[in-house]
């Protein structure tokens, strides 16, 4: 099992058909995929760190429970997974991700449809941004019109 | 060569204006109103396309598509009527109509599914072709695609071939590196030797190290008999390194020094064993990036890599996924009992509008498992993996020669020192060296307010 994808969240968000997609290449590819949850926040230096711990740990409990449940359906098809949350700033902590570990040979966007690439700056997504340093193609899924 | 069309209809000025609509496009069109002698004909002539009014006095057109499939599989029909009902459809269809057209109809609706069933004729031609060519060379391994990128690296491995040269193939997963390491190897001069593969990717140092060069007895704890190394089972052959990306600095040196000298010692051995051998590699990797980043030496890059080649991506080469998924059903229909002899348009349509991350690999299998579950002859669209039917994906990857322009690059600094800063303007112009207004009318320039 050499291939590795990856599916990134952001702040809990889902889309079931990048998690159908991710599921059945995943299979047909025989590889492993990696949940990435990325929870967007600041933290400036101005901040007590323990104002927010509360908070921290119920997104923690939160996020984890969600991640359960994403890949049960994975690991129910025999698929090796594994499961990573974050909280930052979703493209720094994207990125650092990205650093630690082997290439990829996907990254699917999980947290909805087609991202916006055009427009101006501000309304594209930081993954647009980002897409263009990634080293592997970076996917995402929206449903057929019928 | 230029297909031959037939038209058949009872109504003299439909047959004129059809027969013009196609003359048109080129192609060579006998016309008849009469069906009994239009079959007369086709039993004299071959023709590829048949068009065919239902109903004419005489004969029928279901029954002349009977009688033109009993006489010739590969001729496509076309059945044109005005009382179409979907019972209709579905009877023609099973009898091997490939298109039901209802009148009225534009001419465009026409030529488009003419043009439609003469690309179906050229896909069987060249799936025809391949195999063809695959059973004159059978002990070769065939590249399949007719893209110019494929052709220019065919032609660049039959220069190379010959010569001893060092090759690295670079590419993504799946996309077929180890398929030209192996038509390297079966055109050289080394042929008749061993061709070996090895992953570095797939062993820890240790192991890897076991591998390639071997041990002698009682070299460690476990070493209970002599293991001869992969580099020497490739005497007077090839080896072919996949992943060289990831092998261990330590090992890129002991290897290294065997191209050098071309020579090796097995683990444990204080004699030295002198080797023969071709190296290719392959890694999906940017190794230019690697050896700048230092994970990967610069020694070993350029012994390595005397000739690169690129393998693209099945996304790059679009017009090749017909011709390699008739080649793959023709390779599944030896494998296995089933007779696949066509893919429906509509499958080929989702087919060649997929990405394929996972390249030719995941072309095969997803065409395996169409042809294992599919009903009859025919791969439909029904028989592919729900997410291509029912989801679109889409890409977004930058060449890999991609380089920044200067606004590109002020815009990305700007935006990481505003981030840092806290969207602090007089700290940020002052890191910047400028002015404030100057930062201001940047940031409205590039987008950033």
């Amino acid at each position: 099992m050499n291939n590795k994808v990856l599916i990134v969240f952001e702040n809990e968000q889902v889309f079931s058909g990048a998690l159908t997609y991710a599921r059945e290449y995943a299979a047909r590819s025989d590889a492993r995929v990696t949940f990435l949850m990325l929870v967007a926040m600041s933290f400036s230096c101005f901040d007590f760190p323990g104002a927010k711990r509360k908070m921290l740990q119920e997104i923690e409990t939160k996020t984890g429970k969600l991640l359960a449940e994403l890949t049960e359906t994975f690991i129910q098809k025999s698929l090796e997974t594994c499961a990573v949350m974050r909280i930052g700033d979703p493209s720094q902590e994207l990125l650092k991700f990205l650093a630690d570990r082997p290439s990829f040979q996907a990254i699917i966007w999980g947290s909805g449809e087609d991202l916006p690439f055009t427009g101006s700056a501000k309304k594209k997504h930081w993954l647009c941004h980002l897409s263009r340093h990634l080293e592997c193609p970076l996917l995402t899924v929206t449903r057929r019109l019928k | 060569m230029m297909p031959r069309i037939m038209v058949i209809d009872d109504d003299p000025i439909t047959l004129k204006r059809l027969r013009r609509i196609i003359e048109k496009q080129g192609y060579k069109v006998s016309s008849y109103t009469n069906p009994l002698a239009a079959l007369k004909q086709m039993e004299a002539h071959h023709y590829h396309l048949v068009i065919t009014d239902v109903k004419m006095p005489g004969m029928g057109g279901m029954d002349l598509l009977i009688n033109v499939k009993t006489h010739s599989s590969t001729t496509e029909v076309i059945l044109m009527t005005g009382y179409a009902s979907i019972d209709k459809a579905i009877e023609a269809t099973r009898e091997g109509a490939f298109y039901y057209l209802e009148k009225p109809f534009t001419p465009e609706q026409f030529l488009k599914t003419v043009k439609k069933a003469l690309n179906r004729l050229q896909f069987y031609k060249e799936s025809k072709r391949i195999n063809g060519a695959k059973g004159k060379v059978s002990d070769l391994p065939v590249i399949i695609g007719k893209s110019p990128k494929i052709r220019d690296i065919e032609t660049l491995i039959h220069q190379i071939a010959p010569t001893d040269c060092s090759v690295l193939i670079t590419g993504d997963s799946g996309t077929g590196k180890e398929l030209v390491a192996r038509s390297i190897h079966a055109l050289s001069h080394r042929a008749k030797g061993p061709f070996v593969p090895a992953n570095c990717g797939a062993f820890n140092e240790t192991l890897l190290d076991n591998e390639l060069f071997g041990h002698e007895k009682g070299a460690f704890t476990g070493a209970v008999d002599k293991k001869i190394g992969l580099l020497e089972v490739a005497d007077k052959g090839t080896i072919f390194l996949d992943e060289i990306g990831e092998m261990p600095h330590s090992m890129q040196v002991k290897l290294l020094r065997v191209l050098q000298e071309k020579e090796l010692m097995r683990v444990g051995g204080n004699r030295t064993i002198s080797v023969d051998l071709r190296l290719v590699s392959a890694t999906s990797k940017n190794l230019k990036a690697e050896v700048a980043a230092g994970m990967f030496r610069k020694d070993m890059y350029y012994r390595i890599n005397v000739v690169n080649i690129k393998m693209p991506s099945l996304k790059e080469r679009p017009e090749d996924i017909p011709l390699l998924a008739y080649h793959i059903i023709k390779r599944l229909n030896q494998n296995t009992d089933r007779t696949i002899n066509f893919i429906s348009s509509r499958a080929m349509a989702l087919l060649t509008g997929y990405a394929f991350p996972g390249n030719v690999r995941e072309l095969e299998n997803i065409l395996e498992r169409a042809a294992a579950i599919s009903q009859g002859h025919e791969i439909c669209a029904r028989d592919l993996p729900p997410d291509l039917t029912e989801l679109e994906l889409h890409t977004y990857q930058p060449p890999k020669d991609y380089r920044m322009t200067l606004a590109e690059l002020e815009k990305d600094y700007i935006t990481h020192l505003l981030k840092n800063t806290n969207h602090t303007k007089a700290k940020t112009a002052e890191i910047l060296g400028i002015d404030r207004a100057s930062l201001w009318r940047k940031i409205k320039k590039l987008g950033l307010d």
